[in-house]
């Protein structure tokens, strides 16, 4: 607050002062690494005058005064503000051009993280926010599944929100790219994921903004990325060519029993169940003497290798540009095929993007961008699918049993077996005959219009339109799959159709006004306006019991089964902005941001229009002095807001209710006309600190998030007849620290750099209906409280096993030897819902990565460990792999189960159907989720040809998640289930990362 | 800065002047400004609503039959919410306690009455449209409070369709009414409606629907009045509303010869729906004509159509989860039956009411035709209101009303036989050849006005000849009540022996007719509040009745639970659900 009447009695004072005479600044430029003096390097005061150095990197220029500051720039190497500080002579070391500098956002008064992607090209990834990982303070990326495309889920320094989007927002080219899924997938675990039809081979640099980010009113809450694409940087034509081939290796397996373990534990099992000794050995699997059936069950069958695989991947791109001084463009096309490590899954992409610039007069510019992607992906249903999801399948399947048909002399036929007689499926059925088909596309195209109406005013307008259309199949054959039942059939084989449109038209029209005054103050301000119509309808079929396996469509199901529905969604947003930065003498800096929001899902109702302001400053506290570059204080407050609200939920509606065949109205909600967008306000304090000539430097930002207005399902009385209303009436708090730390540790031909991010945050809900939530998800119950994180696993603590049936009775809870003692918190000698505590909570202490990038002559070796710790992981599939109470295959670990009075162990009996509830959602299934991983790690060479048709020839070594360090028993402790906070570190089956390693070559015409 | 605000604020309201923008109406569902747009509309909104009763079918089984006498948990249900029930010891967090289902369709009655007022308003519906649709809103509603106020006593009235959050804050929209006061709103409302019967041919609600008449899909309003009388102790009235419908076959069939009408809800002697095709009520297909000699008000469960039929679930012990089973109690009531020609059992039990399914036994009333080896042949029909509970519940009322003799007629062998002196004498009708001018019928002032006679010298063949008795139709003996210290047995020849204890003679004929309720009527959803309504009718002569009642349930069952049982109901709180808020 101090810093800021500081800073306006400077502005105040200043206006005052008359301008001084002009004054000659000298000085010398060099090459940070070398020394070596640079000639041809562009000195220049904006607006005032220029220079250029000579041979021997000397310049001689005019400026307004020794208070002011030079600009420096030149081809290969990056841009230096260089304030004066009174001196006449200046002396300056320029780093590479690629060099991630502080005088790149030295006027910034908000968190921003700029990345210029010019490695993009060797990465292994097929959606672009997994590049993302690890680079951005705050900015927590975790990748979805091992399914190729399946992307990333963002979440920007924590969350804001319960039931709303904690998505980012994207922006692409200027126009906002749509990354929400309008109706769910029907392939179970899927997640559709538009930002993957951004090639990052077309990606020129992403920034993304933490704070700062007002004007986007009702759909900044979560911050904001903004993409650039590549246009063309010359006129000269040029074309790069790439090709890349690469290697995924099978997952490792996870410690499941094979036949005679799993024999054992049957039979312990068997007993508990009632069955005698006898019974037992009379059943088919445990008889051993030769019978009928002997060689179907007394195979060994390793599950896991067959439904997984290593497998191949391949891409290609081609980029021209190139053009004249009226109009350049910029092409690319792109093919990529990567396939998943589960069997028969892939991904298949093409896509193409055309972006053009064009000076259509001295005041007017245009500039095009269109872009279209087309994906084919092969999956199979991962999470909770239990009849379907080939990896747990495999996992639970009886290992005695053989893939394929056997008769009763052991010979395999070649058709698969069918569900066996514990009720599981064949895994390989589903690997061979299930479909999982999803088709997408995605048109993004714009125009962009710069009209200079005067020396300082500007108008730009952008027009464009989102087209994306989804279609999903899948069919579920008989064979082999154990039959679902509907309430009116049993369904043998099941398929099912999705649709999915989305139509977006979107319109952003500013005018810009940017003035120096008086050499010392500048001022840029933008009044716009945004406007987005949005169009969505998703459409699905389901169908049950076509005549046979081989007719998979939707319409070959039985007529009076089939079953059909969707949703259709539209809303309009417009916004009304205004933004405008001042600074002064480069040195003191206030941006204040306003938007004025009025949306289809808010204003009609009552009229209620979104005001979101925002201030933040900056102070150059010291610049180019000793060995300071430059360090500067920022400090911002600001309003955003959520609008993902529903698109009709302030609305009272009615719904269509049956009464046999026919179709009534009835009461849908109870409409709440008050509702609206959820705000967020952010405070954000920030000190950015570079040294040695930015061999050092630091950028440490704190922040609080403050939602208000939070979306809540609030429950009702039951005399209203609903169960809930929703409202605007809860709220949470956010605090956290990033800190970003970068190191040159040599500057020599040997370059290393590294940097080292770091990000924790703490959320704490402030209110909440009942001041208590719970919801659940798979098996496990999270706790939503008031002065806790919204999303905690709440369930039972454990103390052990009853070492004997004695030790059991005496507590009196009704187990028996080998249960498990569950805490009875409140001392009431009974289990129930009532003792259940706090046990785990998903969200992270801090997560990073450290980055490392050597570059020596032609050869560039990068290295990214990512990490996380603190985080606690609800592990589903294990609590399914060792709750020891049915049929389903165990891992290793039940080995080690409690069988006789005395035995002292951490492992509970087998019991058939779990009488005590040892498997309940407790503290037995949450783990520690930290690693740190070798996320990626790429060798990059060099070849310049300084004769032939090739300007270049680049190839480089590539391999992703190359090591994982963690003691989290299942797959792989980086998953998301969703961008839902009550998703959150519950591990319910999703297929795993996977290594890989490619080899590429680039070449340039 | 304010300026800046200022600026903002203008330029915002001049591109969003157009408020058109923001006004987009959703697709996927209807919006409110759609809605109640003609009579059609209308119409839907009575379909929304029966669609909506259909999802309460099995709570208000569970609800009025596992809480009285005649069902029991079985041995093998796992839901610690029907134990609750079965024991009167139910958790505020049990299922049933939550009166939010009933609330669902009441408040959907409430939105639809209050937009038919709007549409009668505006003209968007005929007076004559808007007459039947308001009047059916409102029965269904009121018998939904009724429920409510048999099972949670004090409840908040609620007639406000809530449309907005507003409303839902508003206190004065949920005024707590006690079950005494909640039945004098209802009798007053009802009573004030505007058509009170069903609704006449040519009404656009009355169509067939995938091979179903809708004709007996909503409630009977005279037959609600009737019931709603009955509560509230004022039996004239109740037997006078009930007698509607009795007579009702004169409105069925105007030319007043035909075999339907002389027995249509008359409870008469047609061989297919008496004795061992007794059962033909439950069994036959819906719509089928004998059993519409008998069915007043149910709803078809049907394979195709969600709900899911939910008695399979509750009752069948092979495909569903048989969590409720016949009572040990109510077995042994059956098969301590003894029919006319003294050989035991009542046919209405064994492979009627109930059956034995391996050892277990399985309610069949839901379920007739229901095979467990075709699990999803799930048709079946619930019966929410028939004509021999129009009877009993009329004799309820009679006896209240001091007609002692009508009662006994219609529970046992029907008016012509109990006004015929030398079948009461005998056991032996007199027959056809007599003059019967003066017998076999009541004499007696509207609503207890019965015609029964049959002879053929001079001719007669009255209105309810064909009359024969819930219990004659089973061809059952006849009950009569202990005549120790109620009548004057002095003089043998008489065959009215004068009454010297009228209030004793009304309890012991009432006790008969609430056994015969629960061998007719067992599992059907009537016991609970049958028991109810005695039980507080009496509550100042004998508070333990109720709670005699249902010990006698657990007693039978030779379950240690019958003293605490019979303590907690001693309890008149305990009546009553929790309401869970």
């Amino acid at each position: 607050m101090k810093a800021l009447i500081y800073i306006t009695l400077a502005v105040l004072l200043s206006l005052h002062a008359t301008a001084q005479d002009t004054v000659v600044v000298t000085g010398q430029i060099k090459e940070a690494a070398t020394g070596t003096a640079l000639s041809g390097i562009n000195i220049s005061v904006p607006g005032f005058s220029a220079a250029i150095t000579n041979e021997k990197g000397e310049f001689r220029i005019k400026a307004p005064g020794y208070r002011g500051a030079l600009t420096v720039s030149g081809p290969g190497y990056q841009t230096k503000i260089i304030t004066l500080n009174g001196r006449h002579m200046v002396t300056a070391r320029l780093h590479e051009e690629t060099f991630n500098s502080i005088y790149d956002h030295k006027q910034a008064t908000d968190p921003i993280t700029t990345l210029n992607t010019n490695d993009n090209w060797q990465q292994i990834t097929s959606s672009p926010e997994n590049y993302l990982q690890g680079k951005v303070p705050g900015l927590q990326v975790t990748r979805r599944s091992g399914t190729p495309g399946m992307g990333a889920d963002l979440f920007m320094r924590g969350y804001t929100s319960l039931y709303a989007t904690n998505r980012p927002l994207v922006i692409v080219d200027g126009m906002i790219y749509d990354t929400n899924e309008y109706g769910g997938s029907l392939i179970n675990g899927y997640v559709n994921n538009p930002l993957a039809d951004i090639d990052i081979r077309d990606i020129d640099n992403i920034t993304v903004m933490r704070d700062g980010i007002s004007t986007y009113g009702t759909k900044g809450a979560n911050g904001v990325i903004l993409i650039t694409t590549s246009h063309a940087k010359e006129v000269a034509t040029r074309i790069d060519f790439g090709v890349m081939g690469g290697f995924n290796t099978t997952p490792p397996k996870m410690p499941v029993m094979e036949a005679g373990d799993y024999r054992l534990y049957l039979s312990d099992l068997l007993q508990s169940s009632g069955k005698t000794p006898a019974e037992i050995a009379a059943l088919p699997y445990m008889n051993d003497n030769p019978n009928a059936d002997y060689y179907r069950y007394h195979n060994n069958t390793d599950w896991q290798k067959e439904v997984t695989n290593q497998s191949f991947n391949q891409q290609y791109f081609l980029k021209v540009a190139g053009g004249d001084d009226i109009a350049t463009y910029g092409l690319s096309l792109g093919y990529l095929k990567q396939s998943g490590t589960i069997r028969r899954t892939d991904l298949g992409r093409y896509q193409t993007r055309f972006n053009a610039d064009l000076n259509l007069s001295a005041r007017l510019k245009a500039a095009i961008n269109l872009a279209f992607t087309s994906n084919t992906q092969k999956d199979k249903d991962q999470g909770v699918s239990p009849k379907t999801n080939p990896l747990y399948l495999s996992l639970i399947k009886a290992p005695f049993l053989a893939r394929q048909v056997v008769n009763d002399e052991g010979i395999a036929s070649p058709s698969l077996a069918d569900y066996d007689l514990f009720g599981v499926s064949n895994p390989a059925a589903i690997i061979s005959k299930m479909q999982d088909v999803n088709k997408n596309y995605r048109f993004f195209g714009s125009i962009r219009f710069n009209y200079l109406v005067s020396k300082n005013i500007s108008i730009n307008t952008i027009t464009g339109v989102t087209f994306d259309k989804v279609r999903e199949n899948f069919f579920i054959p008989e064979s082999g799959v154990k039959p679902d039942t509907l309430f009116n059939a049993v369904a043998y084989n099941r398929s099912g159709s999705n649709v999915k449109r989305f139509y977006n038209l979107y319109n952003d029209t500013r005018i810009t006004y940017d003035k120096q005054f008086n050499r010392d103050h500048h001022l840029i301000a933008n009044l716009g306006v945004r406007y987005s119509s949005n169009n969505s309808e998703s459409d699905y079929g389901l169908g049950y019991n076509s005549a046979t396996d081989e007719f998979v469509s939707v319409g070959m199901g039985q007529n009076l089964l089939r079953k059909v529905s969707g949703t259709i969604g539209k809303w309009n947003w417009l916004n009304t902005y205004f933004n405008v930065d001042y600074s002064f003498r480069d040195k003191y800096f206030l941006s204040f941001n306003l938007a004025v929001d009025g949306s289809s899902r808010y204003t009609y109702t009552r009229n209620q229009y979104a005001v979101m302001p925002g201030l933040s400053a900056a102070w150059l506290l010291i610049a180019d002095k000793d060995n300071i570059d430059a360090l500067k204080v920022r400090a911002g407050v600001s309003r955003t807001g959520n609008d993902d609200i529903g698109n009709y939920t302030s609305r009272q509606y009615y719904i269509s209710q049956n009464l046999l065949g026919l179709q009534g109205l009835v009461r849908a909600n109870i409409a709440n006309p008050y509702l609206k967008w959820e705000t967020v306000t952010k405070f954000n304090a920030g000190l950015d600190g570079a040294f040695y000539n930015e061999r050092l430097s630091f950028s440490l930002d704190v922040f609080q998030h403050r939602t208000t207005d939070m979306l809540t399902i609030e429950p009702v009385a039951a005399a209203t007849g609903f169960d809930h209303v929703i409202t605007n009436n809860s709220a949470m708090e956010t605090h956290g620290v990033e800190l970003s730390l970068f190191g040159r540790i040599v500057d020599r031909i040997l370059k290393w750099d590294v940097r080292l991010n770091v990000s924790t945050y703490k959320n704490k809900i402030t209110k909440i209906p009942g001041n208590q939530l719970l919801t659940t998800y798979g098996d496990a119950t999270i706790l939503t409280a008031v002065g806790h994180a919204a999303n905690l696993f709440y369930g039972y603590k454990t103390n052990g096993i009853y070492t004997t049936n004695e030790e059991a009775n005496k507590a009196g809870m009704g187990a028996k030897g080998g249960d498990v003692r569950f805490v009875d918190t409140n001392g009431d000698h009974k289990m129930d819902e009532n003792d259940r505590q706090i046990i785990g909570d998903p969200n992270p202490d801090f997560t990073g990565a450290i980055t490392n990038h050597l570059g020596w002559k032609h050869w560039t070796l990068d290295a990214v460990f990512t990490f996380s710790h603190g985080n606690d992981i609800y592990n589903y599939t294990r609590a399914n792999l060792e709750s020891m109470s049915n049929y389903n295959n165990q891992t290793l670990a039940v080995r080690n189960r409690w069988r006789q009075d005395g035995q002292v162990t951490d492992m509970p009996r087998a019991a058939w159907g779990d009488p005590n509830g040892n498997a309940r959602f407790s503290d037995r299934w949450i783990e520690k989720g930290d690693y740190i991983r070798l996320q990626q790690l790429s060798l990059c060479y060099e070849l310049t040809l300084k004769h032939g048709a090739m300007k270049y020839v680049r190839i480089a070594a590539t391999a992703n998640n190359l090591f994982t360090l963690t003691n989290y028993l299942g797959f792989d402790p980086e998953f998301s289930n969703g961008n839902s906070v009550f998703t959150r570190g519950i591990d319910d089956g999703l297929f795993p990362q996977f290594r890989t390693v490619q080899l590429g070559i680039r070449m340039g015409l | 800065m304010k300026r800046l605000l200022y600026t903002g604020l203008l330029c915002c309201s001049i591109l969003c002047g157009c408020k058109k923008l923001f006004d987009i109406q959703p697709q996927e569902v209807l919006d409110h400004s759609q809605a109640y747009g003609n009579v059609n509309d209308a119409d839907a909104a009575v379909i929304g609503i029966y669609g909506k009763v259909m999802g309460l079918a099995g709570r208000y089984m569970i609800l009025n039959e596992l809480r009285a006498d005649l069902v029991d948990v079985t041995t093998s249900t796992t839901d610690k919410y029907l134990q609750e029930l079965n024991i009167h010891d139910v958790s505020t967090d049990n299922t049933y306690a939550d009166p939010r289902p009933f609330y669902e369709v009441i408040m959907n009655c409430n939105d639809a009455l209050k937009n038919f007022d709007a549409m009668l308003q505006d003209k968007r519906i005929s007076n004559d449209d808007y007459i039947l649709r308001y009047s059916a809103v409102c029965a269904i509603r009121t018998w939904l409070y009724l429920q409510l106020g048999i099972h949670y006593g004090e409840i908040p009235y609620i007639t406000d369709p809530l449309e907005t959050i507003d409303a839902v804050k508003d206190v004065s929209k949920f005024p707590r009414v006690t079950f005494d006061e909640l039945l004098t709103k209802l009798v007053t409302f009802t009573e004030g409606l505007p058509y009170k019967y069903p609704f006449p041919s040519g009404t656009s609600l009355l169509l067939t629907s995938d091979g179903y008449s809708t004709e007996k899909f909503f409630i009977n309003i005279k037959c609600l009045l009737g019931e709603l009388y009955l509560w509230k102790g004022d039996y004239t009235q109740a037997a006078t509303n009930y007698r509607v419908m009795m007579n009702y076959a004169d409105v069925l069939y105007p030319a007043m010869n035909s075999e339907q009408w002389y027995e249509v809800y008359r409870v008469g002697y047609t061989a297919n729906l008496s004795g061992a095709l007794w059962s033909n009520i439950f069994s036959q297909a819906y719509g089928e004509r004998y059993s519409n000699y008998e069915i007043i008000w149910n709803l078809p469960f049907d394979k195709n159509f969600a709900p899911a039929n939910p008695f399979i679930e509750l009752c069948d012990n092979i495909t569903g989860g048989y969590q409720v089973r016949p009572s040990e109690l109510a077995i042994a009531n059956w098969n301590k039956q003894f029919r006319s020609d003294n050989t035991p059992v009542d046919q209405r039990g064994p492979n009627s009411s109930y059956k034995y399914s391996g050892t277990q036994p399985v309610i069949k009333k839901y379920t007739y035709n229901y095979n467990p080896l075709l699990p999803f042949e799930t048709n079946s029909k619930w019966i929410l209101f028939r004509a021999a509970a129009l009877h009993l519940h009329y004799a309820e009322a009679a006896n209240r009303d001091n007609r002692d003799k009508i009662a006994y007629a219609l529970m046992n062998t029907g008016i012509k036989n109990t006004y015929d002196p030398v079948y009461m004498a005998t056991g032996v009708t007199g027959g056809e050849g007599r003059n019967v001018t003066d017998i076999e019928q009541t004499k007696d002032v509207p609503p207890y006005d019965f015609d029964a006679r049959d002879g053929n010298y001079p001719q007669f063949r009255n209105v309810w000849y064909r009359n024969i008795g819930v219990r004659g139709r089973m061809g059952l003996k006849p009950v009569k009540v202990d005549s120790t210290g109620v009548f004057d047995m002095s003089d043998p020849l008489l065959t009215d022996k004068p009454v010297t204890n009228r209030p004793e003679l009304m309890n012991r004929m009432e006790d008969l007719l609430v056994d015969e309720e629960g061998l007719e009527l067992a599992f059907e959803g009537y016991r609970w509040p049958d028991l109810l309504r005695v039980a507080l009718r009496r509550q100042s002569t004998d508070p333990a009745w109720l709670a005699n009642k249902i010990a006698a349930k657990f007693v039978a069952a030779n379950d240690s639970r019958a003293e605490a049982v019979r303590s907690r109901l001693m309890n008149k709180a305990n009546w009553y659900l929790p309401f869970k808020w």
